[in-house]
């Protein structure tokens, strides 16, 4: 089994997600370069950013999106190497939230986990916030990733064609008349047909003995403008994970995840004010099963765990300005949710007012104040949970300002973490009695500032976390079907502070960034370490981001990345010891992980990326390529640590070598 | 270069790539002190194991022959009964313990802190049964019960029956978990288990703590023997309930048919 984990989660993390290569490299060179402005926009709390300033960021094998380049912000950790997922300000991978036009996507990712599922090509801007919330957000503990689609075109036809060694796609958007567009888009992997073409040169390879792969998605959006001063629009997102590994003696692993969303969004604004509404469905599900074939050795013929969620939500937002000063916004909002956690039905329902002020004048202050009221049902519990975000930015020199926020925020969703790829393997759960709403503290309070082309930013957060779920069967995602999940949860309390500095130049044709974070994240669960505080796993208390751009031409540009971050902690086997069982005729050994989990610091986290990119064009055809190495260093960043009785010796388990790659696309 | 090439190149060098190396890893922790004690009713004896952890290479886990083993009845008040030594490691106290009672386990080595933990033994309940596999049970409580058969596999109609070590074809491994069965209304259960291991079938009703432990116990050899790819990732420890050491300090009530 130890020699198989390697090359089956090998093949997992690499492989596969080589189809996200080509999306990376697919429009890295827009027609106009960013060469003289800042890459990103500072708004309260967060990043604003162009999508194609996420595309740039270098990712492992698959398309620089919007998570790749928060990766690189101040108070962001990466999960597993590779992987898209990462944790904010000491919070867990699932206390952020993905939202396309204000709709979470539970299941955000392709290809477990390297890529996005939502096509950047459908997407405008992003932006992050993880701290001094405003009021239109979800409920979560830590960070909102908000992707705001783009509209199509209402007078040009427009098609990109994209193809590269594991993914396929297309987007166009078409207009309908003057007031109405459509925009569609496709990608779909083919990985299978790959495979199927060179399998018989990988017989030798006894972790796996056949491969099953899909993925596509698609999106598609309809656009009307009804008034000049109103639109509506609707679209659906669909997502499709599926694979399957035969990992010998008949047995096959299966991994499969999907999503469909579809929303009606209504837009007005006239006279001061904006009306906005939206109506939305959501259906997220996962699931991992092990199949074994008649004749195995095996006395379970099947394993399955599945989670499923089906949200129906409706949302109405008004907003006023009175003058150039001051806003107010109010909102009203109802979900009901059924929630199928490996086969454990519920059916919670959410129901939220808010209310946000502002009050603000460029370059002297910024004051926001929100209140949340929550009722949340869930298990014939009523919670009411209120939420607040309280936000103060004074400018103390023309381009230096002075930031303070405090946040209180609630997650109604837990989330049950297994494997920290990113991609959404993990079960979603609601609370209820036994599992409180998790909530939190968080202050924040900075400086930051601009000189020519300098920019910087410095602060210091501290973060305070309660009812936080711990799943105490992370380690066996693929065989709790069984087992049941709800005895195997942990409620506890989480705490992490932290030092934030970013730095930034912008010149003519060189872009750089620095960011560093210092930080101390804690867990203490009542079952574990005596209650005692011990390391979270993704606690790394230096995390340092280097990014660079220097623009040859027009038409090439480089692009290089560094990354160092301490390892991560791990629960490493220390001993072994007898069980006690009734039918023991002699004792089998256990294992022992010590008393205070995650004992052992990993090898910290070193990387560096290269990028190149080159466009052209040809009569009405815009050609882009883009070529890369990922891991330039050959680093083996290592993911595991096991010890493998066979080799007498603890082993590392490391995937991402030095790794070249490319993508081309077509516009027109 | 014809693609082909391109991509088994790709796929080659990924596979050989990704990298599985030995290194050197002290976490540097103590062995701690493995106390395994689970009080039997009916028994005239109760035996207790204690050993220090054993090393992940195999070394050490010698057991402990020097100590100071003693047994308090909670419930009664008695004095507290020391368990005498009679080799590797395994330790024996001549006495019954009764059913109801709360029981405080304490054992002292020298230079080691004092460890202690406390169970309380189940109440004691009748099964009859018929031919047919048929089984009735009274006097069952909150008490976890737990249906043994040296069988690979054993199959009931009882609904209330715990899913964690069960197949797809309803087939459970060895073990039937059956929580609050005084709550469980038809009174009987029928059982099926392989009819060449049928001539035994053992009864435990146990004290949370072992119960606990055991599903902890069944359920991780489950994933051992499933080769769960996660089984290395954040992994936790089995269960215990002693303070100072570690390992499982329960009780039981058996009834063997």
């Amino acid at each position: 089994m130890s020699q198989r984990l390697p090359i089956l989660l090998a093949f997992i993390m690499t492989a596969l997600p080589l189809s996200a290569q080509t999306a990376e490299w697919n429009d890295t060179i827009p027609p106009a370069l960013k060469m003289d402005s800042r890459r990103t926009t500072t708004v309260p709390g967060g990043i604003r950013a162009d999508i194609r300033t996420a595309r740039k960021v270098v990712s492992p094998l698959g398309e620089g999106d919007a998570t790749r380049l928060i990766q690189t912000l101040p108070g962001v950790a990466m999960a597993g190497d590779g992987g898209s997922a990462f944790l904010v300000r000491g919070g867990n991978i699932g206390s952020n939230v993905l939202t396309l036009d204000g709709v979470p996507i539970y299941g955000s990712n392709h290809l477990l986990g390297v890529t996005s599922a939502v096509p950047s090509e459908v997407v405008r801007e992003m932006t992050f916030q993880a701290g001094g919330f405003e009021g239109d957000r979800d409920h979560f503990l830590s960070s909102q990733v908000c992707l705001q689609s783009g509209r199509p075109s209402l007078s040009q036809a427009k098609t990109q064609l994209f193809a590269s060694t594991f993914l396929l796609g297309a987007e166009s958007e078409i207009p309908l008349g003057k007031r109405a567009g459509l925009m569609v888009s496709g990608r779909i992997s083919p990985l299978q047909v790959e495979y199927n073409a060179i399998k018989g040169l990988m017989k030798d390879i006894e972790a796996i003995r056949d491969i099953k792969a899909g993925a596509y998605d698609f999106y598609g959006k309809l656009f009307y403008n009804t008034t000049p001063d109103s639109h509506l629009q609707g679209w659906v997102f669909g997502s499709r994970d599926r694979y399957k590994f035969n990992i010998g003696d008949g047995i096959w692993l299966g991994l499969n995840g999907h999503n469909f969303v579809a929303a009606i969004q209504y837009h007005s604004g006239k006279g001061g004010w904006t009306h906005d509404a939206s109506l939305s469905f959501n259906d997220f599900a996962n699931g991992q099963d092990l199949i074994a074939e008649p004749g195995n050795d095996w006395n379970l013929s099947s394993l399955t765990m599945t989670s499923s969620l089906k949200e129906l939500s409706l949302k109405g937002k008004w907003s006023r300005s009175f003058g150039s000063r001051f806003a107010v916004h109010f909102s009203a909002q109802g979900k009901m949710a059924i929630f199928e956690p490996v086969g454990q039905r519920s059916t919670p329902f959410t129901g939220t007012l808010w209310g946000q002020a502002e009050w603000k004048e460029e370059g002297r202050y910024h004051y926001m104040g929100v209140l949340r009221a929550n009722l949340f049902h869930s298990g014939q519990k009523l919670f009411f949970h209120p939420e607040f975000s309280l936000l103060t930015e004074v400018n103390l020199k023309e381009r230096l300002v002075l930031a303070l926020s405090v946040d209180h925020l609630v997650q109604f969703y837990h989330t049950l973490e297994g494997l920290p790829l990113g991609w959404s393997m993990d079960s979603m759960i609601p609370a209820d009695a036994s599992t409180p709403p998790e909530s939190a503290w968080q202050v924040y309070t900075g400086l930051r500032g601009s000189l020519g082309g300098h920019h910087f930013s410095v602060g210091g957060y501290f973060k305070r976390m309660q009812d936080l779920v711990h799943y105490t069967e992370a380690a066996a995602a693929f065989s709790a079907s069984r087992m049941g999940w709800k005895d195997k949860v942990d409620v506890g309390k989480g705490q992490s502070f932290g030092l934030e500095l970013m730095y930034e130049y912008t010149g003519e044709r060189f872009y750089g960034k620095i960011a560093y974070t210092l930080s101390k994240t804690t867990r203490s669960f009542p079952n574990l370490n005596d209650g005692l505080p011990f390391p979270a796993k993704f606690d790394r208390p230096h995390i340092l981001n280097m990014n660079v751009e220097w623009t040859l031409n027009r038409h090439r540009s480089l692009y290089a990345a560094f990354t160092y971050q301490s390892g991560y902690c791990e629960s490493v086997q220390t001993h072994t010891y007898p069980s006690l069982l009734p039918d023991n005729d002699k004792p089998r050994y256990l294992p022992y992980y010590g008393k205070q989990p995650n004992n052992y610091r990993m090898p910290s986290y070193i990387r560096l990326d290269f990028g190149y990119n080159i466009s052209w064009t040809s009569g009405q055809l815009e050609h882009s390529l883009q070529l890369g190495v990922y891991n330039v260093l050959n680093r083996h960043n290592p993911f595991l640590t096991v010890y493998d009785g066979s080799l007498d010796s603890w082993v590392e388990i490391s995937f991402f070598p030095i790794l070249p790659n490319f993508s081309y696309r077509l516009s027109f | 270069m014809h693609p082909r090439y391109i991509l088994t190149i790709c796929y080659s060098l990924l596979l050989l790539a990704s990298c599985m190396r030995p290194t050197t890893l002290d976490p540097q922790v103590e062995p701690e002190v493995i106390v395994n004690c689970v009080l039997e009713y009916p028994g005239e004896e109760q035996v207790l194991y204690l050993s220090y952890a054993r090393a992940v290479d195999g070394s050490g886990g010698e057991g402990i022959i020097s100590a100071q083993v003693t047994l308090q009845d909670d419930s009664s008040g008695e004095d507290a009964v020391g368990f005498r030594h009679w080799g590797s490691g395994g330790w024996i106290l001549p006495s019954q313990v009764i059913p109801g009672h709360r029981y405080t386990l304490k054992v002292e080595i020298s230079g080691q802190p004092i460890i202690e933990a406390s169970t309380t033994v189940p109440q004691s309940y009748q099964v009859q049964h018929d031919v047919s596999g048929r089984y009735s049970i009274d006097s069952l409580g909150e008490e976890t019960l737990w249906v043994y058969t040296p069988a690979e596999r054993i199959m009931t109609d009882c609904t209330a029956v715990d899913p964690f070590n069960q197949s797809e074809a309803s087939y459970h491994r060895k073990y039937l978990r059956i929580p609050s069965p005084g709550a469980y209304e038809p009174g009987w259960i029928q059982l099926y288990p392989n009819p060449e291991d049928i001539s035994k079938v053992v009864f435990m009703v146990c004290s949370e703590e072992y119960d606990r432990y055991l599903k902890d116990v069944l359920s991780y050899q489950i994933r051992l023997l499933i080769n769960d790819i996660t089984t290395f990732y954040d992994p936790s420890n089995i269960y215990s309930n002693i303070r100072g050491g570690y390992g499982i300090f329960g009780a039981r009530v058996n009834c063997e048919l």
